[in-house]
């Protein structure tokens, strides 16, 4: 499908990329020590969970309105972490999610962490609740548990629309330590500006692997920076070469001499007077149209009952 | 070669008529067997469970894969006949995707039953128990059943079995007058009253993140108050009437030169080479990571954080 508009470049990057991340996966499992920089606020999860515990009060974890897909499960995984620091300590927590079946997985994840730690008595099943999954149905219902309950941390991760400054907002109106994260890039002004911590990109995504160790999250996430140097590169080169194309090399096109029947010769457009469809870089993000089909297709023998041509 | 039979008649195992015996059967055939494979992976041991789940995983993460990769046919119509094998693959993949994306909806169907049961269970023993704020949880729980009551019965009175003969007959004018009462008239509107909460929210948030406590809070304050004076016509004609002014009449270099300075243009210039450029490398870096947790997933190599 992706030919139709960007040839097989797009695949072709795909798969570099591809072939970035399980390369670096296999070195790590090799036993190859990768480096990962320092990420505050991943550093200042403990420093939550223990104010919380100091203070009685619980630890909130809100995915936002994130989905059972990767962004869900990342966000997920990171309470997992939050949820076994807080089970040592006996700190009580709160889950709340606004998608159904992200639900059912949080609330089993939740339920292994505390049988892992040996304390599968502690596991309160209403502390990971559903709460609507209408956006400002989801957020009042927050801000209540947040305001009644008076939550001492707030971890705020996942996908983040327009409630998340409610969510944020409320949390600081009651001093509760706030680290969040959003794969909604609108949103991180708004969580920089009300929270104390800011996972900023993909950051979040550097979490697990932060936390962990893990030789296959870490050797995923130094892939993920070759690819990124690769990207760089890419914007780099082609802004050089888009520049000396428009600097230097002239266009030239033909014209017909008038009154002279069909004879054609060849003109210069200055290069700066250049249209971005006759940029060497345009063309290689969008090649051409699609050629007609040859041959046709045969059409087939329909009963008389079905009139509904469209596809799919 | 059309797999999932859409071109089938009407009346197969497929394509029910609404409110048939058949689909009833198959409703429930369906229901019995989704609630065997549940309990069925529920009650199998733990290192039996993960092989079968990854290998779910993997085929329909590879159907979408060969969704986005497979050169999918031009102007592809269920009336036409593939030409070559990559075409075939490729009409059973477009003529296939509604069937495979109702296999979502039937589980996030499931699942949503899932999490009302949950919301019931707390907000129902906050009742039963006279905890602290039960009232609000007992409102939960009555919104719930009316929403719902009155959600099946509009529903029903316009499209269920004989719904057509019973609206000509007789208008069933209470159950959506009910309807349009909770939903739009209150539901909306509580929706709408969250909403404009943000307005105040941020102006709390802006107070704090715009005091001057940092050089960074300085860039930051003075790109945003260069931003919002942009945004008032009567500031914007003065600031570009005294640049234009010091700048000079004509078209000479200095003119040229102040013009750079016009309101409009510091706006411009702030949201295309600083914000923007930053904007897009951050959804790059989210992109990867994306691309990075969804090949973990699909691969049924994510460990998580806990192993």
């Amino acid at each position: 499908m992706q030919y139709y508009d960007t040839g097989y470049l797009q695949f072709v990057f795909v798969v570099v990329l591809v072939f970035f991340l399980i390369f670096n996966i296999v070195r790590a499992r090799k036993g190859k020590s990768l480096f990962i920089r320092r990420i505050a606020g991943l550093n200042a999860i403990d420093e939550a969970v223990g104010r919380s515990t100091e203070m009685g009060r619980p630890v909130l974890m809100v995915p936002g309105l994130s989905n059972l897909g990767p962004v869900g499960i990342q966000a997920v995984n990171i309470f997992s972490y939050i949820t076994r620091k807080a089970a040592k300590f006996g700190t009580p927590i709160k889950m709340c999610l606004a998608d159904a079946a992200l639900f059912s997985v949080a609330q089993e994840i939740i339920r292994d962490v505390y049988q892992s730690e040996g304390v599968p008595d502690q596991f309160d099943p209403t502390s990971v609740r559903f709460i609507s999954d209408r956006q400002f149905a989801f957020a009042a219902g927050v801000v209540g548990i947040i305001l009644r309950e008076k939550v001492a941390a707030c971890f705020l991760m996942g996908d983040w629309y327009a409630e998340s400054l409610i969510l944020a907002e409320s949390a600081n109106e009651i001093g509760a330590i706030q680290v969040a994260a959003s794969t909604i890039t609108t949103q991180t002004p708004f969580l920089i500006a009300a929270c104390d911590y800011v996972l900023i990109g993909d950051e979040f995504y550097a979490a697990s692997a932060y936390l962990s160790r893990e030789p296959v999250l870490v050797g995923s996430l130094v892939g993920q920076d070759w690819s990124k140097l690769l990207i760089a590169a890419i914007i780099i080169v082609l802004t050089v070469q888009t520049s000396i194309e428009k600097a230097f090399i002239p266009q030239t096109y033909q014209e017909s001499q008038e009154g002279a029947g069909k004879v054609w010769t060849t003109k210069q457009i200055p290069p700066h007077l250049k249209k971005k469809a006759e940029l060497f870089e345009r063309r290689l993000f969008y090649p051409h149209d699609p050629e007609a089909l040859n041959p046709k297709r045969q059409k087939l023998k329909l009963d008389p009952w079905d009139k509904d041509d469209s596809g799919g | 070669m059309n797999l999932l039979a859409q071109l089938a008649p009407p009346n197969t195992f497929w394509t029910a008529h609404n409110g048939s015996t058949l689909l009833w059967v198959e409703i429930i055939v369906a229901f019995l067997l989704g609630c065997g494979v549940v309990f069925g992976l529920a009650y199998i041991p733990k290192e039996l469970r993960k092989p079968i789940i990854v290998t779910a995983t993997f085929l329909g993460g590879f159907y979408f894969v060969l969704q986005y990769m497979w050169p999918q046919a031009q102007d592809y119509t269920k009336t036409e006949v593939p030409r070559n094998s990559v075409e075939s693959v490729s009409f059973w993949l477009q003529s296939s995707l509604p069937t495979v994306t109702n296999f979502n909806q039937v589980l996030t169907g499931l699942l949503l039953g899932l999490g009302i049961a949950s919301l019931l269970r707390v907000h129902i023993g906050r009742v039963v128990k006279k905890h602290q704020d039960w009232p609000y949880s007992l409102t939960l729980v009555i919104s719930m059943v009316v929403m719902t009551v009155f959600g099946y019965w509009d529903w029903y009175s316009k499209l269920g079995p004989g719904a057509e003969k019973a609206t000509l007959a007789n208008p069933q004018i209470f159950p959506n007058f009910g309807w349009n009462f909770l939903f739009e008239g209150l539901f909306i509107n509580l929706d709408a009253v969250m909403y404009s909460m943000i307005a105040f929210f941020i102006f709390s948030a802006a107070y704090r993140s715009f005091r001057l406590r940092s050089a960074e809070a300085t860039v930051l304050l003075g790109t945003a108050v260069l931003v919002m004076l942009s945004l008032m016509g009567g500031v914007l004609v003065g600031w570009d009437r005294v640049v234009d002014a010091l700048g000079g009449s004509g078209h000479g270099a200095v003119a040229t030169f102040m013009g750079n300075f016009r309101l409009g243009n510091i706006k411009d210039w702030v949201q295309n080479y600083v914000q923007s450029p930053s904007i897009r490398a951050i959804e790059f870096g989210l992109a990867i990571g994306l691309l990075a947790m969804s090949l973990r997933l699909w691969l049924g190599i994510e460990k998580g954080i806990n192993g």
